[in-house]
């Protein structure tokens, strides 16, 4: 059974739970900027939450010069071994949807992980008030 | 030494039988099961090297009648019927004999003087060194530029004036300044500065790429952007933008989606089966 994370940013309305709720999971400070999801203000009361696409052919993970960044076979996430990881920062840049952090507090790069770990559902779509961010279940046909 | 039979089997760790599979070492086996075995030149990205000599275990076989070597387990390779201690008194004794010699080598550095005083070992016995650096020789510098980059740096000299370098001691033609030697090196011997959008490493000075839409520098170079571009056999338009004017481009995208969604065409998520998984959705 994997996830997929489906966002219908016409139900945003920026209230930013989203990004609390992925700093508290991720980090004990709840610091927004370590927030692995990030809502976008595009117009006025326009909101766009922009996370990580779980891509099939992950820039992120073609770039990485020590593969560090792979894509889980069974649940379709791209993770990031941090114990591998060299910080040459050149996911952080190829990423085409910008959805790579770096970390400077920690010195770390980080991305969603659709909270594989903590809990292993997305605590954003759990705090979403709008059911702007949803989970749905997927399972292997036959 | 072709190995024959099962690809996994049973050998033990300071006393617990553990199962251990074919192509692992002895100290991938210890941490698997979760026994503590001190390291200074190992990294997941670069192959075993053995060069810092603190991962010694002790090893033996109940073949080999009472005899116990004393091996690096991160080379060591996992075989069936191993009996491995970890702690003894005599690997204490020659972690001891490595952290005396390394605390001579570096004095100043604050995770040899803390791995250090974690064996007993408060002050080296030998003899320090006149100008001592941070640097333990432990490779991985070299052996991560080789895996990740161009094998721009690698040791120079030999016996006491061996060091990491560059080619003839001169700002390295090869480098590319990704930092991952700076980033691996786990004394901090080598460092870099960045000013604006010059980043300098090695006596070279890297310019930095700018983000074609807001300007701001990326934390890549230039060098390195071809670098990868060629290696990994991607468009150099991947290394074009920082990742918050990329993120904002895709909010920009999305949100037109979301203005003609609002205009009547919005639907809750519809029970698609997803093809390239090929699955589908459970309710």
């Amino acid at each position: 059974m994997s996830l997929r994370l489906v966002v219908q940013p016409q139900y945003c309305i920026g209230c930013r739970a989203c990004e609390m709720a992925c700093a508290f999971t991720h980090g004990k400070d709840g610091q927004p900027g370590a927030a692995r999801c990030q809502t976008i203000t595009v117009g006025k009361d326009e909101y766009v939450p922009v996370l990580c696409l779980q891509c099939e052919h992950a820039a992120c993970a073609e770039v990485c010069p020590v593969e560090a960044i792979t894509v889980d076979p069974a649940t379709h996430i791209v993770h990031v071994d941090q114990e591998k990881c060299v910080r040459c920062m050149a996911c952080t840049v190829a990423c085409p949807f910008g959805n790579m952090h770096f970390d400077r507090v920690g010195s770390h790069v980080h991305k969603c992980d659709l909270c594989a770990g903590h809990g292993d559902y997305p605590r954003c779509a759990m705090f979403c008030p709008t059911k702007c961010l949803q989970v749905e279940r997927l399972q292997p046909i036959g | 030494m072709e190995q024959t039979g099962p690809s996994t089997f049973t050998m033990t760790i300071n006393g617990r039988r553990v199962q251990a599979s074919a192509g692992e070492y002895v100290l991938d086996v210890a941490r698997r099961v979760g026994i503590h075995v001190p390291t200074l030149c190992d990294h997941p990205a670069v192959e075993p090297f053995g060069s810092c000599r603190l991962c010694m275990v002790e090893v033996t076989k109940e073949s080999w009648r009472g005899w116990k070597g004393l091996m690096t387990a991160c080379l060591y390779p996992a075989a069936e019927g191993l009996i491995i201690e970890t702690d003894s008194e005599r690997v204490r004794h020659v972690r001891q004999s490595v952290l005396d010699l390394l605390l001579a080598r570096c004095p100043d550095s604050e995770l040899i003087r803390r791995l250090a005083a974690e064996y007993g070992v408060e002050r080296t016995s030998f003899e320090e060194r006149e100008h001592p650096d941070l640097c333990i020789l432990c490779g991985l510098c070299t052996r991560v530029c080789q895996r990740a980059a161009t094998s721009a740096i690698t040791t120079t000299m030999r016996g006491h004036d061996r060091e990491v370098g560059t080619p003839w001691g001169g700002p390295p033609p090869d480098c590319i300044g990704c930092l991952a030697c700076a980033h691996i090196c786990p004394t901090g011997h080598i460092t870099f500065e960045e000013r604006g959008l010059t980043r300098s490493i090695w006596g070279r000075e890297f310019e930095l790429c700018r983000c074609a839409d807001c300007g701001a520098p990326l934390p890549i170079t230039k060098d390195q952007a071809a670098f990868l571009a060629e290696r990994q056999q991607m468009d150099e338009s991947y290394f074009s933008r920082c990742s918050d004017c990329q993120r904002k481009a895709v909010a920009r995208s999305m949100g037109r989606i979301a203005r003609w969604n609002k205009l009547g065409l919005a639907q809750e998520p519809s029970p698609e089966p997803d093809p390239r998984r090929n699955a589908e959705v459970v309710r």
